[in-house]
This record gives structure tokens, sequence and C-alpha cells, in this order.
């Protein structure tokens, strides 16, 4: 059913409004991503935060940012845990580090890193594999609130056991416990880690290349656009890799239908890796 | 046996009635004998004793015997007694009588009693005589009557009872006579009547009992036609009614069973072919049958479906329509058909034994509501019985449904997988229909998109025409005043050019004038330089010098020394006097050598101040202690005053401050013979002239030396302060001195941004030399962060002084920390990562203070260092604890002092200036030692001058410690990888190594051990050398940095956890900050750009203005190094690599080893495509690179991530 402009419920012209407020307010662009989840998202922040309705919202955030602060957590999902998909780990030693090896110099963008989990997982796997003095990761996010969480590296000590038995999975050449310094019911990581990390603001949606990378990493964040935006920021991807270059999605997640498919060879089907064709 | 039972019941009772009868008779005769018999025996006695009595008593009354009427007393009583007893024993309806008796008796004895003592004791006149007799015998009388009636009664009694007991037996007897004669009828009878009536009874009983016992078959013989006979008819009746009705049960129950087990056995999803076969094979030999068959009705026909005990004949057909053989026709006619009588070669029923025909062939429909369904065929070698043929008529009705059930279920089943199959098909289909929708859909959007953006252009493009026509507008009006201007513009050019013609002629008398200056400008600069040169050989020289004169100075004055401590004691007085002569003019020398230096210093302009906050209270301390003993041994008095008024503390310097202050003191002394010294510290008073300070320099302290000696003369006030100068030339020759102290105190002052003035009212009355300073403010305090530790002598940081709380007020609302910590720089560390948690921090620097600030300020978190000076960590935490206002703050405690305490000792450093005094070595040792927790034992010297070899050998020798000594860095080293040593000193100027050089060699060597050195050198160090020696003992203790980062990793989890301790995990507490566009990261940031081209810059900047930045240019590296250190809160620079004069690596590089650039943000702009040349801009230094021409928008995207960081 295509969605005539008449046909649009008065819910459906809020969210588009609501979306309009915020790209023209704050530059977020949240215009094209899936509208059916965010709308969901909406509605629940709407129930939860007590507003009478999205119009309520719209003049709430577009009069005082902390709302905007509010609204912007409920709408970007931060579901994410270290080493997630082990198998996709393991995958990566084995296929991509040795690509990796070959470079003087590594940088690598992981977009969408969210609370920074992943981002220290693979930090990890680079230092395991001798690789982290060489590398640079680009950890980027469009909340600056998770972000700031990502740049502490303090995790609950309740989700270590999950993360060790992942950590494990993945072919971990240690123990996850190397790692981090555990006190107060939390967990910091080693600031080791955080040497070569660099957290910054970027929105696919309106955000250029920034630089030549040697990987990218976007692994459960395509799903949440649509066809148009996603065919957008796999171009993205494309530009930013560097010529062999390596881009990693997630599990859900497949190049196959995507504008730029015939530009990448598959490394591995199943854990969504594939290499820039040269 | 009832009877014979009631029988012995009255047997029983007779006799116990019997029984009873004999005791009441027993009970009467022991009465009789108990009672009545001895009252009656005793009355009799009684009466034969009263009579006895009397006859005493008369004989008495007669005799007048005493003795007779004791006695006849005692009888008295004796029959007081029995006749008590007696009224004891009686019968009850005599006891009045008994008690009536008693009385009587009584009253007459007491009469008689009396009158036989009357009798006796003569008092009874004799006319009474008569009538007391009388009277008692009257009494007597009474007695004897009472006597009688008594005794009559109990004959009566007595005789009554035995009349009783007579009557009672006779009746007993007659009683039992009667008894046994009707027992005896009784007995006779029963007998009788068991004859007749209970034999056919039991007869009849058993009869039942038997039938109850389920054997039918007994005959019932009755013999009469009585009622008995009649009872037995009825039993035989009964057994005949209950066979019939159990023989019927019996057969239903069969039935029951037998179409029970055939519904079980057709139960379950039985197909029709397993339906058929169960059937058949239950009910054939159920019915007792032997062979079966069964047909399905099924397209109209009906089809052999199952058999049983069947063989098949080719002949017999496997199908028959309706109507067609026996079976068609029952199937037609929907009614059993039975066949009896059956041919031989019907069918047999055989089995390996033999075969035989069957008797019955029974063919019966299955009908299910009125339909056929099916037929069943049985064949039997016996007849089959009508309950056969009732149970087949049954079973028929529950075959019946069974088979219909299989049929329907195989119908259902058939229907179900058509419905799946069209269920997959539906489902196919609406997959595909989805995604034509998404497809449809995305389409849909795109349009709706494209839409909207034309819109929004035709309204940009409708705006932008308004725009181009006010502009029009304006245009036009301008131009209007343009031409007015024009012509106001063509006068003032006429007067210009008659102003130009002036010009003219004056520019040319400049030229001249220029020519002449430049002329005297060159000369003058040649001067300069001349002089520049002089000055520079000047101070080379003054230093060679001090170095020079200094070393061999060191050696006369240690070793006269030693030799003046006389230890090995071998010396004379008189060589005793001379090495100290020798020592005191060292010492002299060393003094005059030191002012020249400073006077020089000060004149050149060479001398470096330190400005730092000095408490005033100190300073009295200090030089309170250092003259005390002075005055003392000059028996004069001596005073600090410290006035009211004064601030607490200035900024100055210290050393320069105190070095004027002794100059005047050792003055003061020197010139005052007796009498007072003082020294007053004042705010100065208003009226004072100052030819040097400013009234905006603030308030002045005014430091006073008063004393009472021999003054100066008016007119020598002036040139004492001249060099080499004194009051009296002879003075140096009678007081010492140099003359050049007041000079240097004077040019100090000068320096310290005061002066000095003198009062004196002239010779012999005393002198007051006052030195007046500004007080300073706090900015100039900058510097003293430098100095925090500690290194030269005579710079000890004033012991006790109470450092003030660091505060740093942020703004209101966040979370405040509390940091006690001593060691200043890990304290600040701390602070910062408070500040990235958003926590306002507080510093204090030990136990007690942080007690204090704790209770006043009730911060929300503690972070404690255990190791504190004085209270330490554990104290400190026990009082927060034990106090209810801090009790609940969380506390982060630490031990890092374990850890940094060998960090410290590994880095221990000090530094010290030749030539020392012992009293600085055991200082220096005693310091090192607290450090290591234990002696110094083995010291290496590290020393190229072999003649300061055995000074060393004395000034560090204090027996316990072995010294080694060598000369050359490499030696040194050498010794310390061979063997270990406690501390090493170490003399910068070596041959081969530089000393710094061999510091850090020592210390980033693993295989040298962690050492405290002592820098021991002739040299002055200029602040940048001591700066670069603490700065390395910085990176020692940096270098531990590794324990300090753990102990940063816990304090950070303290604090996440404190902060998100009301606000949910993850510190929710802090409010969003998002105020404004995300593309405000640029605004107000500052950009410097390096470009030799200045078309790039150009273009780059239009853009970097656009987006809020502020821009900083340069053209080469060289510039933009210089850029830098201007501006040095650059927030970011963009960098070209090929640039002439410095390149971009160079200019890189350059800015990383500057401490305050190493985390600038710098992006290289390159030109090159090779990989290897992006990696050297890395290496350079650069954080990233973009490559030429520049992307506008790329770049924008690259700056927004590196101006993000903190």
């Amino acid at each position: 059913m295509i969605a005539d402009e008449s046909d649009l419920s008065v819910e459906e012209i809020e969210v588009q409004l609501l979306l309009e407020a915020i790209y023209q307010k704050y530059g977020y662009d949240f215009r094209s991503y899936s509208r059916a989840s965010l709308r969901r998202r909406v509605e629940h922040h709407v129930m939860m935060q007590c507003y009478a309705n999205v119009s309520a919202l719209i003049h709430d955030i577009l009069h005082d940012g902390a709302a905007f602060s509010n609204l912007l957590s409920s709408l970007t999902i931060n579901v994410t845990e270290m080493f997630r998909d082990p198998e996709f780990y393991r995958s990566f030693r084995t296929l991509v580090v040795p690509i990796l090896k070959t470079y003087p110099f590594i940088k690598i963008w992981h977009a969408g890193c969210s609370t920074g989990e992943e981002i220290y997982s693979m930090a990890i796997v680079l230092m395991e594999e001798g690789l982290y003095e060489r590398s640079q990761i680009y950890a980027t996010d469009i909340d600056r609130d998770v972000l700031e969480k990502a740049k502490r590296g303090i995790f609950p000590l309740a989700e270590l056991r999950k993360y060790t038995d992942n950590y494990d999975r993945s072919g971990g050449k240690g123990t996850l416990s190397d790692y981090y310094t555990a006190k107060y019911d939390n967990v910091i990581m080693d600031p080791r880690l955080k040497k070569n990390l660099i957290f910054a603001d970027h929105d696919l949606a309106t955000d250029q290349v920034f630089g030549e990378m040697q990987v990218v990493c976007c692994r459960n964040v395509l799903i949440y656009f649509n066809r148009l935006l996603q065919n957008r920021v796999l171009q993205l991807f494309h530009e930013s890799l560097d010529l062999g270059g390596i881009l990693c999605l997630g599990s859900k997640e497949s190049l196959r239908f995507s504008s730029c498919a015939q530009t990448f060879d598959v490394l591995d089907t199943e854990q969504r890796i594939y290499r820039k064709r040269v | 046996m009832g009877i014979a039972t009631l029988a012995m019941l009255g047997f029983v009772s007779y006799l116990g009635w019997n029984f009873y009868m004999a005791q009441q008779a027993r009970s009467e005769l022991q009465a009789i004998q108990f009672n009545d018999f001895p009252a009656l025996k005793q009355i009799n006695s009684d009466s034969v004793d009263a009579a006895n009595m009397q006859e005493i008593l008369e004989s008495a009354m007669q005799e007048k015997d005493l003795d007779l009427f004791k006695s006849a007393q005692n009888l008295a009583a004796t029959i007081d007694s029995n006749i008590q007893q007696v009224a004891r024993v009686v019968p009850v309806g005599v006891k009045p009588d008994a008690d009536e008796l008693l009385t009587d008796f009584r009253n007459y004895d007491a009469a008689a009693e009396k009158l036989t003592t009357d009798t006796i004791g003569g008092n009874l006149p004799p006319d009474q005589q008569q009538a007391r007799l009388q009277e008692l015998n009257t009494l007597r009388n009474a007695f004897a009557n009472q006597l009688e009636v008594i005794r009559n009664k109990l004959y009566g009694g007595f005789s009554s009872k035995l009349e009783d007991v007579q009557a009672r037996s006779e009746s007993a007897w007659q009683l039992g006579l009667g008894l046994v004669l009707s027992l005896l009828i009784l007995i006779l009878t029963s007998v009788v009547i068991s004859r007749t009536i209970l034999r056919p009874l039991q007869y009849a009983m058993d009869a039942a009992n038997k039938i109850a016992n389920g054997d039918w078959a007994i005959s019932i013989a009755y013999t009469g036609r009585d009622e008995l006979g009649r009872m037995l008819n009825a039993i035989q009746r009964m057994r005949d009614r209950l066979k019939s009705r159990f023989d019927d049960d019996r057969r239903e129950e069969r039935i029951k069973t037998i179409i029970a087990e055939l519904s079980t056995r057709m139960r379950g999803d039985l197909t029709v072919e397993e339906l058929a076969d169960h059937v058949l094979t239950y009910l054939v030999p159920a019915l007792n049958a032997q062979v079966g068959l069964f047909y399905i009705f099924r397209d109209n026909s009906l089809h052999l479906l199952g058999s049983y005990a069947y063989t098949r004949r080719k002949s017999l057909a496997n199908k028959f329509a309706l109507g067609e053989s026996l079976v068609g026709q029952a199937a037609l006619e929907k009614k059993q058909i039975m066949l009896t009588g059956v041919p031989d070669d019907y069918i047999t029923v055989s089995s390996g034994l033999g075969d035989a025909v069957p008797r019955n062939i029974l063919v019966t429909p299955i009908l299910h509501e009125g339909e056929l369904r099916a037929v069943v065929e049985i064949g039997s070698l016996h007849s089959l019985e009508a309950g056969d043929m009732e149970i087949l008529n049954i079973a028929v009705d529950h075959i019946a449904i069974a088979l219909t059930s299989s049929l329907s279920r195989l119908q259902l089943g058939e229907m179900l997988r058509q419905t799946q199959q069209q269920a997959d098909l539906l489902q196919k289909q609406q997959e595909t229909m989805q995604s034509i929708n998404e497809d449809l859909e995305g389409q849909a959007i795109a349009l709706s998109a494209s839409e909207m953006k034309l819109q929004q252009q035709q309204e940009e493009l409708r705006r932008a025409n308004e725009e181009l026509e006010e502009q029009a507008q304006q245009l036009r009006a301008s131009e209007e005043s343009l031409q007015a201007q024009q012509e106001e513009l063509r006068v003032i050019n006429e007067e210009l050019e008659a102003q130009a013609k002036l010009l003219a002629e004056q520019r040319n008398e400049l030229l001249e004038k220029n020519e002449r200056l430049n002329d005297s400008q060159e000369v003058l600069q040649e001067k300069t330089r001349q002089l520049e040169m002089s000055s520079k050989y000047k101070s080379e020289f003054l230093s060679t010098m001090s170095h020079e004169l200094r070393t061999p100075l060191n050696s006369i004055l240690i070793l006269s020394n030693s030799l003046a401590d006389n230890k090995p004691a071998n010396l004379t007085e008189k060589q005793i006097e001379h090495a100290k002569v020798i020592h005191s003019a060292g010492a002299d020398l060393l003094s005059l050598i030191n002012d020249i230096l400073d006077i020089s210093k000060v004149e050149e302009g060479k001398m470096e101040l330190v400005i730092e906050s000095l408490a005033l209270t100190d300073l009295a301390d200090h030089l309170r202690r250092n003259f005390e003993h002075v005055a003392q041994h000059k028996n004069v008095e001596f005073g600090v005053d410290l006035m009211p008024g004064v601030p607490h503390a200035i900024f100055t310097d210290r050393q320069r401050l105190e070095q004027v202050l002794r100059n005047f003191f050792s003055n003061a002394f020197k010139f005052t013979p007796h009498g007072s010294v003082r020294l007053r510290i004042a705010l100065a008073p208003t009226d004072v002239r100052f030819n040097r300070i400013q009234p905006a320099q603030g308030p002045v302290l005014a430091l006073s030396v008063i004393d009472t000696g021999i003054g100066v003369p008016k007119d020598k006030q002036q040139i004492i302060f001249e060099a080499f100068q004194q009051v009296d030339g002879t003075t140096s020759r009678k007081y010492g001195g140099t003359g050049l102290g007041l000079t240097i105190s004077r040019e100090f002052s000068h320096l310290l941004g005061g002066e000095v003035h003198l009062h004196s009212d002239g010779e012999g009355l005393g002198s007051t030399f006052t030195l007046y300073l500004p007080v300073g403010t706090g900015e100039a305090a900058a510097d003293t962060t430098t100095l925090q530790h500690g290194m030269p002598p005579g710079r000890d940081m004033p012991a006790g002084t109470a450092p003030t709380p660091v505060l740093r007020p942020q703004g209101g609302g966040r979370k405040t920390l509390l940091i006690i910590e001593d060691d200043n720089d890990f304290s600040n560390i701390l602070s910062e990562l408070a500040e990235e948690f958003h926590f306002r921090s507080l510093q204090a620097h030990d136990g007690e203070r942080g007690l204090e600030m704790a209770k006043q300020l009730r911060p929300d978190a503690v972070i404690l260092d255990i190791g504190l000076p004085g209270m330490d960590g554990w104290g400190v935490l026990e009082a927060l604890k034990a106090d209810p206002h801090t009790r609940d703050i969380p506390v982060h405690c630490f031990s890092g002092k374990d850890e940094r305490a060998k960090a410290l000792s590994m880095g221990a450093l000090a530094y010290y200036r030749k030539p020392a005094t012992p009293d600085q070595i055991k200082d220096a040792f005693s310091r090192i030692e607290e450090r290591l927790a234990r002696h110094v034992r083995r010291l290496l010297v590290v020393e190229d001058n072999s003649v300061q070899h055995s000074a060393i050998h004395e000034l560090f020798d204090n027996g316990q410690v072995d010294v080694t000594v060598c000369t050359t860095g490499q030696e040194a080293l050498d010794m310390l990888r061979r063997e270990t040593y406690d501390c090493m000193v170490l003399d910068l100027s070596l041959p081969d190594i530089d000393g710094y050089s061999m510091l850090e060699h020592i210390h980033e060597d693993d295989a040298y051990p962690a050492l405290p050195v002592i820098v021991y050198t002739a040299r002055d160090l200029t602040r940048e050398q001591e700066a670069r020696l603490r700065k390395y003992a910085d990176r020692i203790i940096l270098k531990t940095d590794q324990s300090s980062e753990r102990l940063l990793s816990e304090a950070s989890l303290f604090l996440h956890w404190v902060e998100s301790a009301d606000g949910g995990p993850g510190g929710k507490a802090r409010p969003g900050e998002i105020n404004g566009h995300r593309d405000d990261v640029f605004a107000g940031k500052q950009v410097l750009l390096v470009d030799d081209d200045m078309r790039n810059i150009y273009a780059l900047s239009a853009s970097l203005e656009e987006w809020g930045c502020e821009i900083l240019l340069a053209n080469n590296g060289r510039e933009s190094l210089e850029m830098l250190d201007v501006n040095p809160d650059t927030d970011i620079v963009l960098m070209d690599i090929m640039m002439p004069e410095m390149d971009g690596y160079e200019a890189m590089q350059k800015i990383r080893t500057d401490e305050r650039f190493k985390k600038l943000p710098i992006l290289a702009l390159t030109a090159k495509a090779m990989r290897d040349d992006r990696a050297k801009c890395i290496e350079a230094g650069a954080n990233d690179y973009i490559s030429k021409p520049v992307d506008i928008e790329k770049l924008q995207s690259l700056m927004r991530v590196w101006l993000q960081r903190p």
C-alpha cells in the first residue's frame, strides 16, 4: 500500500513534523530512518514521559535542550555487549587480521558505537594480535551522552560473566579480566586500551566521509534505516574505505540488495565481512 | 436355649435372694449377739452393782467409813461407764431410754454420795436424814424402774428379732421349693417344642444357606402342609426365582463384556481395514463361531475388506452388488439373514487337523443411522443361540458407529491435506505481495521526498526574488547620494592638491633628517654591540672565575675544618688555632667571592628572582633562631617584633629578602657593642616619601633593623651604600667586612621592587636600616609551582605552613569531591579526573585539614590517601566515620604511598652547591635515609677533580659510610653495574658524560638499581637547568605511573559509582546538554592555518569563518611555531606539508616536543597520494590527514571529530 498524502493519519503527520523539527533545530537527520520502528519508539517515549501527544513533544524539544537529549536517548537503540556475536570476532581474527598486519598504519572506523563495549572488544583483539600500537580506532555515534559513557569505559559488573563467556568463544588469547579493574559493582577498562581510541559525534544521515579507513565496522545500525538511507550510508562507507579495505556489518544485515553490492567481495557470508574490490 | 438361660437366670436370682435373706438373718442374729445380749447382760450386772453400791453406801453411812465410801464411788464410776457403754450398744429404739437411765443413775448417785458425805461428815441434821433418805429411795426406784424398762425392752427386741429370722427362713425355703418345681415344668415343655419345631426350622435354615452359597441344586423336601411346609415351599420358590435371575444376569453380562471388548478393540484411529480385522478377530470367537467375513459398502457395492479363518476360493466373488447373493440381499433389505442347515460343500471350517461344514451362516448388515455401511457374514459349526444373535445385533450398532467414524476420519484427513496445501500456496503469494509492497512503498517515499524538495526550492526562489527587488531599490537610492558626494569630492580634491605641494617640501626636509638619524643609529648600534660583547665576556669570566675559585676553596675549607676538629687528637693547640684561622680566612674569601658575584649579577640584570608567598611569622621565627645565639654571644639584647596590622604573608623572593636582612643584622651586631638589636616588621606609615615605590603598587611593608650602636654620621650616610665603601677606611680593619654588603642590599631591594632607608641621628646614637617592600599580589606567584620540590638548601619550605585549600568554584548543582592527598601533583591529577566526572573538587594536603574541610563543607564523596604526613589516612577515616555529620559520605581509600614511596626513593634528588657544610650533607643523608628507611652505608662519589677526592672523603665519611670515589662517568656506570650502592653523589661536569645524560641513563636502564642521587656541583644552575633536573625527577616518579594508573582507575570507578548513586546507572543524573545545533561545535574555536599558498588559505578560511571559527594564519613551519607560542590556546592546527623554510613534518615534530601542545589536534593537508607518505604524517605527529584538493565537507566532518575531544 503506497501511503497517499491524504491518507496519512494524524499520528504519521506528527511524527513527520517531529523529525523535521529535530533536523531544523539540532541538525540530526532522522527523516530517513525506518519509519515504522521510529514511530513505535516515539510513541513509547510519549507514553513514558507522559506527553499528551506527539505535538506536545515537538513543542518541548524545540524549547528545551534537555527534553531533546531525553528524546535522543529514546530514539537511538543502545543494545550492545562486549564481543557481541563471538563468531564474528573469531572470523575477524582469522580472516581480517592477517590482511591488517601488512599495513604500516591502521585506521578503523566503528560507526554507531553506542556505549562502547564493541569498541573495547576491538581494541582488545588488536592488542592481542599486536596491532594496537599502529592502529587508530574512531568510534562515532550520534548520541553524545552515550559517547561520554563509552569514553569512560565503565560497565556494570553484573554483565561481566556474559562478556567473559563471549570473549572466550571469540578466540580470546588470554582472559578478559586482564583488561579491566573491578570495584564498586562496576569495572573500568584498562587505560592502555583507551590510548588509541577517538570518540566523536558523527551523524550517518548528514555527515560526510572524514578520513581514509582500512576497516569500517557498522553492526546492527543499518537495520534501523530505510532503504534510501542505507544506500547512502553504504556509499559513504565505500568512499571511506581504502582499496582492499574491509567492511563489517551486523548479522542481520546484508549487502546483497544494496546499490553497492557489486563493488565488494565477500570474505565471510555468515559473519557479513566484505572487502572492497580493488 | 433361651429358655434354659431364662431358667438359669431365675435360679440364680433365686439364689441371690436366698442369700440375701440369709444375710439379713445373720445380721440380725449378730445384732442380737453383740448388742442386745451384752446390753442385757450389762443391765443385769448394773442392777446388781447398783444394789451393791447401795449396800456399801449404807454401810459407809452407818460406819462413817470413808474407805467404803471411796469404794462405793469407784463402783458408781464403773456403773456409770457401763451404762454409757450400754447406751452405745443398744438399738436405736432403746437409746433414749438408756440415756434416761444414765441420767437417773447419775441423779441417784449424786444424791447418794451427797447424803453419804454429809452423813459421814456429820453435816446432816437428823431431821433431814429421813427426808433425804426418802429422796434417795425415790431416785433409786426411778433408776430401778428405768432399768427394768430397758431390760424389758431389750428382751422384747430380742425375741422379736428371733421371730423375724425364723419367718424369713421359712419363706425362703418355700420359695425355693416353688422355683424348682416350675423349672422342671419349663424344661419339659422346651424339649417337646424343640422336637416338633426346631428341627424342621434347622432344616430350612440349612437350605437357605446352601442357596445363598450358590448351590441351587439342593432339594427341598417338605413333609407336611403345616406352616413349616409352607415355609419350605416358599424357600423353594425363592430358590428357583433366584436361579433364573442369576442366569439372566450372567447372559447379559456376557453380552456386555463382549460388546465392551469389541468397542475397545475398535477404539483408536483405525483404518477401515484394521477395523474389519479387529471386529472379526474378536467377534467370531466370542460368538463361538468359526468363520467370518467383513464386507464394506463402497461405491454402491460391497467389497470384501477382512476375513477370519477364511480360505479364498477362486469361484467365489469378493465383490457383491446390492441384491447379489445373500450378502447383497441382506444389504439391500437391511435385515439379518440366517441360514441353517448349510449344505456340505458350502464352506468348510478347516484347521490343520481337519475340516467341517458350518451349521449356521449368519449375514448381518451394519447400518448407521439407517445407512448401510457394511455387511458381516459369520459361519458357525453349532447353532447360534439367541444370546449370540443378540450379541451380534448389538455389536453391529457399535461397529457401525466405529466404521462411520473411521470413514469420517479418512475424509477429514483428506480435507486437512488439501487445506494445508492451499494455505502454503496462500502464504507464498502473500510473501510475494509483501516484497512488491515494500518496493512500491520505497518508490512512493522517494517520490514524496523529491516533491517536497521541489516545493522548497520554489519557496527559496521566491524569497530570493523579493530580496533582489529590495536591493535594486536600495541601489537606486545610493546612486543618487553618490552623485552628490562626487561634487563634494571635486572641491576637496582641489584643496588637497594645494596641501600636497606643501607636504612635498616638508618631506624633503624630513628625508635629510632621517639620513642623519640613521648615521647616528648605526654608531649607537655599534657601541651597543661592543657593550654586549664586553658584558658577555664579563659574565663568562665571572662564572668561570667562581667555579675556579670555589673549587680550591672547597678543599681549603673542608680540610681546614677537619684539622680544626682534630679527631685523631694529634695536634697542638697552636696548630688547631692555625687551622681555625685558615678556615675563617677561607670563609671570608668565599663570602667575598659570593658577594662579588651577586653584585655583578645584579648589575647585569641576570639576577633571577623567585617570587612566592612568604608567611611573615615564619620569617620572624627563622631570623630569630638564626641570630639569637649571636646576640647572646655578643651580650646584646635581641628581638623580633611583628606589629599588628601586617598581612599574613607577602609575595617576594625569600632568599634575597633574607640576605638583605641578614646583612642589616650582621652590620647591626658588628657595630653595636652593647645595647639591643631589634627587627620591627610593620606596615609602612603613610607619610613616608618613596623614591621608587609607586602608590599604585599597593600596601608597603617596612622591615626595620634598629640598633643602639655606633650610628652613622650624617655626611657618610650616602656613601656607605657605594661599593667597597665603609664609613671609615679603617672600619674593615676594626670591624671586618668587605664593604659590599650594603651595596648588595640596596641592589636587591630595588630588584624586589622596594627601597632601603637609613635613619641615624648621628655618631653613637644608634641606627635604623629599613627595607620597604610592596606586599605584592599573587600574580607573580605563578612561578611558585616550579619550586615546590624544595631543592636547594636554605630554601626549605617553612614547616607547618597550612596550605590553603585549592577551591575551584565551577558553578552550582554539581557534586563535590574532597581529595586528601599530600602529593600535589597526584592531587591535581585526581582533581582533573573529578572534572571529567563533573565533580567540583577540593584538595587538602594533610589529614587534619582534610578532616576540617570534610566537616565544614560536607562533600559528596572523599578520596583519601592512606599515607599522609601527621595524622595518617586511617586516623582520618576513623574520625570521619565517628562523626555523624560525615559518617555517610562515601570514602575511597588508596595507599599509593607504598608504591610511590619506592618511586620517591628511586628518584630522590637533592642538589647542593659547593662548598657544602657538613651539616648540609648530614641533612641530605638523613632525608635520603628517611625515604630509604635504612642507613646509607655505601656511597659512590663521582668527581673529576682528583684534588677534591680527599676533601670529599673527609666530607662524606662519618665512620659509618663506605665511600668509593671515581673520576669519570663511565667508571661510575661500571661500578654501579658491579656493586650495589645506597646513594650516589654526582658532579654534573664530568669529562666524559654530561651529568644529566648519566642520570637519565641510570634510571632508564634497568641494569642499574634504583638509586637516590645527590647532585653536587660547583656551577650555579640556571633556572632552566634546575627545572630540567626537577623535571627529570618528576619523570622518574611519572614512570611509576603504572601504579598511579591503577589508582586512577579505581578512583574513576569510585566517582562513577557516587555519580550514579542517585541517578541510576550510567549517571543519567547529568541532564543532557544539547542546547544548540550540532554545528555549534565550531563556534569560537581557534584554528591555525599553515600554508604557503595564499589561495588555499583564502578558500579554507572562508569556509572556516562561515562555520564560526576564528582563524590564525602562518605561511610556513617557523611562523606556525611562533603563532602557537603567542596563542597557546589554539584548538586545532591545519598544517600543509610542502612549505619553504620549514616543512610540515618538521613543524609538527617541533610542536610535539612542546609540553603544551602534546595533545593539540593537528590535521595534515597532504597532496601526496602514497600510503607511506601518509604514514609519515602520522609519525611526524599529525593526528590525522586529509588530502588535497580539500573536500570542504570532508574537512568539516573530520574537524568535527577532532574538535570534540576534550
